[in-house]
């Protein structure tokens, strides 16, 4: 462990980029089709990504918030939202319909990560877990959790980068 | 092996730095494919919303590209990205007599992670450390330790990716092979090996592997790996230590998709033909089921074979709202083993076979999904172990869950259903709908609707004996009070119905109204029988709102079940939130019903979030289950005492 921590310590004394870029992973679109998840970085307009599953009450929540929010949202600044499920086999049906349902996959970018390589990129323990990548596609804020509310840290921010 | 394994990833190096040299195309090739991408992602968003932002051109990621390596060029001192992410789950545990729970030694037990990557333009690089000092209570024993299963070197272009060392993987979904983690289940089945993937023009992706599966802790070149058939006296009796060692297991895949949708350039549809052949060699095969030892001659005829060749033919369909998914799978034989703990008699040679169709439609707030699935010897494990009749939970070559809604709310989750991998038939429906703002049940708000059917039968197997019960449930008795048995053949193992509404009444009100009807089949050990079990489930989740900083979630849950040892439960949660940082909870789920086990699972917690740092601390009796408090869920194992979470992420 005493090794690790040196080693670690180590490493992070480096000047080493760590506001995170998008990672190029493959990702499922909405019709089941692959996607690079760098293809997303347009160089114009900064996104939020969403990581959800549908076992996560309050990734629901969330992504119910913002798409109830978006619309005046957009009214003050122009961002995407992509909300990327982590469902893997037993569950990205569901997750595919509830989308659907929902309104995401049409008004969001849906995107499924079923073997959750995305996830894993970011480094995403829990979800939910919301990102903001600026137009490009350079990580500029990150939490997690949902609690009622915290979308609005979400428009605060994009606010902030488009400044 | 441990010679051939290193000289093998001397090859693989060789060949990576030989690719990567052929490989320097011309910036127009790399367009190119920018170009195919910016399609994809552009008929994805139109597809749904033709009134979307969010289309990507072409011309946006070749400008975008050029950007991009103009900063990297300017900044002169780009060393790459590290990122990482840390997390730790540790219990301090408490002795709790009433439901019979003792702690381990210590009263602690510690599971933590430490994930490294290092990018470099391609390249990347990346490590993962696990320590358990001491594995928490309900996480297999075999994590312990200190120790570097996950670590690798990769490089990947537009048109093909090469790892050295541990990666994850799944072909189709799953069915056939899945290499993948889900910490909180206590699972790592990554590869360590090597790895290549092609994508041709998005005309056709090959991937292909070869590699020794994780082992828990253990690393491949570990002295407890046996390579030669173990010594027996004549009595079977065994010379060696030999119950602590495993024979070593080598995977190999191919898997190759072939879109049909991109060679005829069928616009609007997407329509592609997919095909995996795997082989598992596993040099011996040895047991000990009860006393008794085996040897590989003596199993089932001396036939085991080493070598075990599967493969599965897969083909996808989508166009608009359609969508057809159809997969079969074929595995070599195999021992089958139950997973009901039947005899030994039961252990045979057998080839496997599965078949999954997955199919949806949707429109406007209407959608809906239909899943089919039959599996037939299908259990698969990466390694086989000299005690197999134990449950190795990180022993999964295949990932074949239960194909029914996994409940997060306590009460309705309370015994799940878990798939019989090895003879099993059924499906499952989902259907949303969304009652749109302005209508008469959507009011200004929307209304959502989610209704789930599934029902399973036992189906294949012919010998297996369940007990006889009447209309109302209850066990048949004969003459001597000894159970009355029929044949498990077309046995009923599980049937629900459920359905939630979800509805905003206003911007400060939302309810969740869920009820749940379970049908299942139980194994009542007593008795060493099975009998169906019905459950009903009713909860309200409801949030109130104050500002944007306050708000209240509570939740009431109701079970009713009185043909079950447990009887009725009930639950109640009451969470306060400051967002977006702090929330804290009290809960308590009542066994009520049960004359002789009257407990209380109380529980109490705060989290914490502020950037890259999440902390959660709770303490209270906890019943196996998923635990969504404090704005997050995750599965927890049965214990009692206090609970510290951390993750941090950078």
């Amino acid at each position: 462990m005493k090794k690790l921590l040196i080693l670690t310590i180590a490493l992070l004394s480096f000047n080493f980029a760590f506001a995170q870029q998008l990672p190029s992973v493959s990702v499922e679109q909405q019709n089941g089709e692959s996607i690079n998840v760098t293809s997303l970085i347009d160089g114009e307009t900064p996104m939020i990504v969403s990581f959800w599953s549908t076992t996560c009450k309050p990734c629901i929540k969330e992504l119910d918030a913002i798409y109830e929010a978006m619309p005046d949202w957009l009214d003050e600044t122009d961002f995407r939202m992509v909300a990327v499920s982590i469902d893997d086999a037993r569950s990205v049906a569901r997750a595919r319909s509830m989308a659907e349902a929902r309104g995401w996959a049409s008004d969001f970018t849906a995107l499924y990560d079923i073997n959750q390589d995305f996830k894993r990129a970011l480094n995403v323990n829990l979800t939910p877990q919301v990102f903001i990548f600026d137009k490009d596609g350079n990580q500029v804020y990150s939490h997690t959790g949902y609690l009622p509310g915290s979308e609005s840290e979400l428009i605060e921010k994009l606010i902030e980068i488009s400044e | 092996m441990n010679k051939k394994a290193i000289a093998g990833a001397v090859v693989i190096s060789a060949l990576l730095v030989a690719v990567r040299v052929s490989a320097s195309e011309p910036e127009t090739g790399i367009s190119q494919d920018y170009g195919t991408l910016a399609d994809g992602a552009q008929s994805a968003v139109s597809a749904g919303n033709p009134a979307s932002a969010n289309s990507i051109s072409y011309a946006d990621l070749e400008k975008n590209a050029a950007k991009d390596t103009e900063r990297k060029k300017s900044s002169g001192k780009y060393l790459g990205q590290l990122s990482g992410s840390f997390e730790t789950n540790t219990i301090h545990y408490v002795e709790d007599n009433p439901i019979g729970f003792i702690p381990p030694e210590g009263n602690y037990g510690s599971n933590n992670y430490l994930k490294l990557d290092y990018n470099y333009k391609g390249f990347s690089a990346g490590l993962q450390a696990e320590w358990y000092p001491q594995v928490l209570q309900g996480y297999d024993r075999q994590f312990k330790g200190l120790g570097l299963p996950f670590l690798y070197l990769s490089w990947q272009n537009d048109f093909m990716s090469a790892t050295v060392g541990s990666f994850y993987e799944q072909f189709g979904s799953g069915l056939l092979f899945r290499a993948w983690e889900d910490r909180t289940l206590g699972l790592n089945t990554a590869i360590t090996g090597a790895r290549l993937t092609f994508n041709i023009k998005d005309l056709v992706n090959i991937k292909v592997f070869s590699g020794l599966p994780r082992d828990y802790m253990k690393y491949p070149w570990s002295s407890s790996y046996m390579n030669y058939v173990p010594a027996f006296t004549e009595d079977m009796d065994v010379i060696d230590d030999i119950n602590t060692k495993t024979a070593r297991t080598v995977l190999t895949g191919l898997d190759v998709s072939f879109s049909l949708s991109e060679a005829l350039k069928l616009e609007d549809h997407y329509f592609t033909v997919e095909g995996s052949l795997l082989h598992k060699y596993s040099p011996w095969i040895w047991s000990s089921p009860g006393t008794t030892y085996y040897y590989i001659s003596e199993y089932a005829g001396g036939k085991v074979p080493s070598n075990v060749f599967s493969y599965s033919a897969r083909l996808n369909y989508a166009y608009k709202g359609f969508s057809a998914n159809f997969e079969y799978v074929g595995k070599g034989k195999e021992i089958v083993r139950p997973t009901d703990g039947a005899s030994d008699a039961e252990n045979l040679l057998k080839r496997g076979n599965a078949q999954l169709i997955d199919l949806s439609y949707s429109t406007g707030g209407l959608s809906v999904s239909a899943m089919f699935r039959r599996l037939e010897n299908m259990r698969s494990d990466m390694y086989r172990r000299p005690d197999q009749t134990s449950s190795y939970t990180s022993n999964s070559l295949n990932y074949i869950p239960s194909l029914t809604t996994q409940h997060t709310y306590s009460l309705v989750a309370i015994e799940p259903y878990n798939v019989n991998a090895n003879d099993e038939i059924g499906g499952q429906i989902d259907v949303f709908y969304q009652f749109r703002r302005g209508t008469a049940l959507g009011g200004k708000r929307g209304l959502k609707v989610h209704a789930t059917f599934s029902t399973y039968y036992a189906n294949s197997l012919k010998d297996g004996l369940t007990m006889a019960t009447d209309e109302t449930g209850a066990p048949i008795y004969d003459d001597n009070f000894m159970p009355v048995l029929k044949s498990y053949n077309n046995q009923l193992m599980y049937r629900e119905f459920t359905f939630d509404i979800d509805k905003s009444f206003t911007k400060s009100f939302q309810a969740l109204f869920m009820y749940s009807y379970q049908k299942h089949l139980v194994h009542i050990p007593d008795l060493a029988t099975n009998h169906l079990e019905e459950r009903h489930a009713f909860v309200l989740d409801m949030t109130f709102k104050f500002s944007r900083k306050y708000s209240l979630r509570t939740e009431f849950q109701y079970l009713y079940s009185p043909l079950s040892e447990d009887k009725d439960w009930c639950a109640a949660l009451l969470e306060f939130n400051m967002a977006p940082k702090w929330s804290i909870y009290v809960s308590d789920m009542f066994n009520h019903g049960n004359p002789d086990a009257k407990h209380h699972y109380y529980q109490a917690g705060v989290a914490f979030t502020h950037s890259i740092v999440r902390a959660a601390l709770s303490y209270g009796r906890v019943k196996e289950g998923y635990i969504c408090s404090g704005g997050v869920c995750r599965f927890t194992p049965a214990y009692t005492g206090a609970n510290l979470s951390l993750t941090v992420r950078f």
